[in-house]
């Protein structure tokens, strides 16, 4: 089945939606919940979620098999579903780390508990399986979410300060120009590593590594990039168009880096993207070199990413559209401070620039 | 197990409630009219049933309004 025909079967098939005094149990993914989070998803988005999975049952049993999704769903006893929520595989190169999102409640259970226990079902898995540690992306343009995160007992890593389009966002009525994004960890399982600092962000690392407790050799980064063969880095490129965001993940460094980029940024400039965020593994001991190439064409600091690669990464972003930082409402005084920090470093670019 | 307003009040600013908010809340007062909202209030309730080892039902949540009515919820059950 495909998004066109699921979304006609659902348009389609009548359904009356649970009033809300029913009691529901929350519960794991099985196969009979499938066509439950479809129409769940249906209710809450329409026709105009992104992601053609959620309203495709089959689709959604083979990925809960496959481990890229992990739902949380809250049934009633007729088998409504209710509220779901999950653990996924996302962006990051590394498995075992999961982005939890995916939050979705029947309006008429909001007034209940019922997401904040979907929740907390999901975080019994964190630790659990292949899952050793967790992530979310809270927006900027309201602080609701970001409250939610707080059940998630992550911590602020990480800011996007003008990540998606506000069009986005529409149904919140709450947003213009681009919406900032705040990134908050929390790693449960690890293994000691060495991670290579880059010199000029030493204080700011010091200060997004605290309260993650992780055990690390840290040093600074002191080599330069590698000479390859061929002189050819490897920047694995994830473009979203709609959003104007490209994610590169830089595989391998090389003495040809600042060329590719610019090669990258004159073709995506072209296309109209607004954003480009360069994701680096801090586990390289040529880390302070990428940063520096990085720093030299207008990339400014977004953050500490723990375990992004298995390693550490760190994110860098250049801006091909101004942030709105005045716009950008945080809850945390973590938040803020770590906003301050990106503002100072996005001037930096600037004014290098 | 018995339970202070003091540490009912620690347990709001261990989920991140704003001090200022915590430090100033009537403990008789609903919640909700005191600058706690609905995005908050869930969460106390996950780290009050943790804190306390009690279960709270959605019929149980609406009807913990105050301080006093957590106090009370956990000495009922001592």
């Amino acid at each position: 089945m495909d998004r066109v025909e699921a979304l006609r079967q659902l348009r389609e098939t009548p359904w009356t939606a649970p009033d809300g005094s029913e009691k529901y149990t929350v519960g794991y993914f099985e196969p009979t919940a499938a066509a439950g989070i479809a129409r769940l998803s249906y209710t809450v988005y329409g026709e105009g979620y992104p992601v053609d999975t959620y309203y495709i049952p089959e689709r959604l049993i083979e990925e809960n098999e496959r481990g890229n999704i992990r739902s949380v769903v809250a049934r009633t006893a007729s088998s409504d579903v209710v509220a779901h929520g999950a653990l996924y595989r996302s962006s990051p190169p590394n498995p075992n780390l999961y982005e939890y999102g995916l939050a979705m409640t029947l309006p008429s259970f909001r007034a209940s508990m019922v997401f904040a226990r979907v929740t907390q079902a999901a975080m019994k898995l964190v630790g659990t399986d292949n899952i050793d540690g967790i992530f979310s992306e809270g927006v900027c343009n309201h602080i609701i979410t970001q409250k939610f995160s707080a059940l998630l007992k992550g911590v602020e890593t990480a800011l996007e300060p003008a990540l998606m389009p506000a069009d986005a966002y529409t149904t919140e009525q709450s947003s213009e120009g681009r919406v900032a994004c705040v990134i908050s960890f929390r790693v449960v399982r690890d293994q000691r590593r060495v991670i290579f600092l880059p010199r000029p962000y030493l204080a700011e690392l010091e200060f997004m590594m605290s309260g993650l407790a992780l055990d690390r050799e840290l040093r600074v980064s002191q080599d330069a990039l590698p000479a390859l063969p061929e002189a050819s880095s490897v920047i694995d490129v994830r473009r979203f168009a709609s959003a104007g965001v490209a994610r590169c993940t830089l595989t391998t460094p090389g003495d040809d880096l600042a060329t590719r980029l610019l090669e990258l940024e004159s073709e995506l400039a072209q296309q109209d993207y607004a954003l480009i965020q360069v994701f680096v593994n801090l586990g390289q001991a040529s880390s302070g070199a990428v940063v520096d190439a990085l720093r030299g064409q207008g990339y400014s600091l977004g953050g500490f990413l723990p375990t992004w690669f298995g390693e550490d990464g760190l994110l860098l972003q250049k801006h091909l559209v101004s942030p709105d930082f005045e716009g950008i409402k945080l809850y945390s005084d973590r938040a803020k401070a770590l906003l301050e920090i990106v503002r100072c470093d996005w001037l930096r670019a600037q004014n290098n620039g | 197990m018995s339970v202070t307003i003091a540490a009912l009040k620690e347990l709001m600013l261990a989920t991140g409630l704003d001090a200022e908010l915590v430090r100033q809340l009537d403990p008789a007062r609903p919640l909700i009219q005191q600058g706690v909202d609905s995005v908050d209030y869930p969460g106390f309730i996950l780290a009050f049933e943790e804190a306390y080892g009690v279960a709270v039902s959605d019929a149980d949540s609406l009807r913990l309004k105050t301080l006093d009515d957590f106090m009370n919820f956990v000495a009922a059950r001592a």
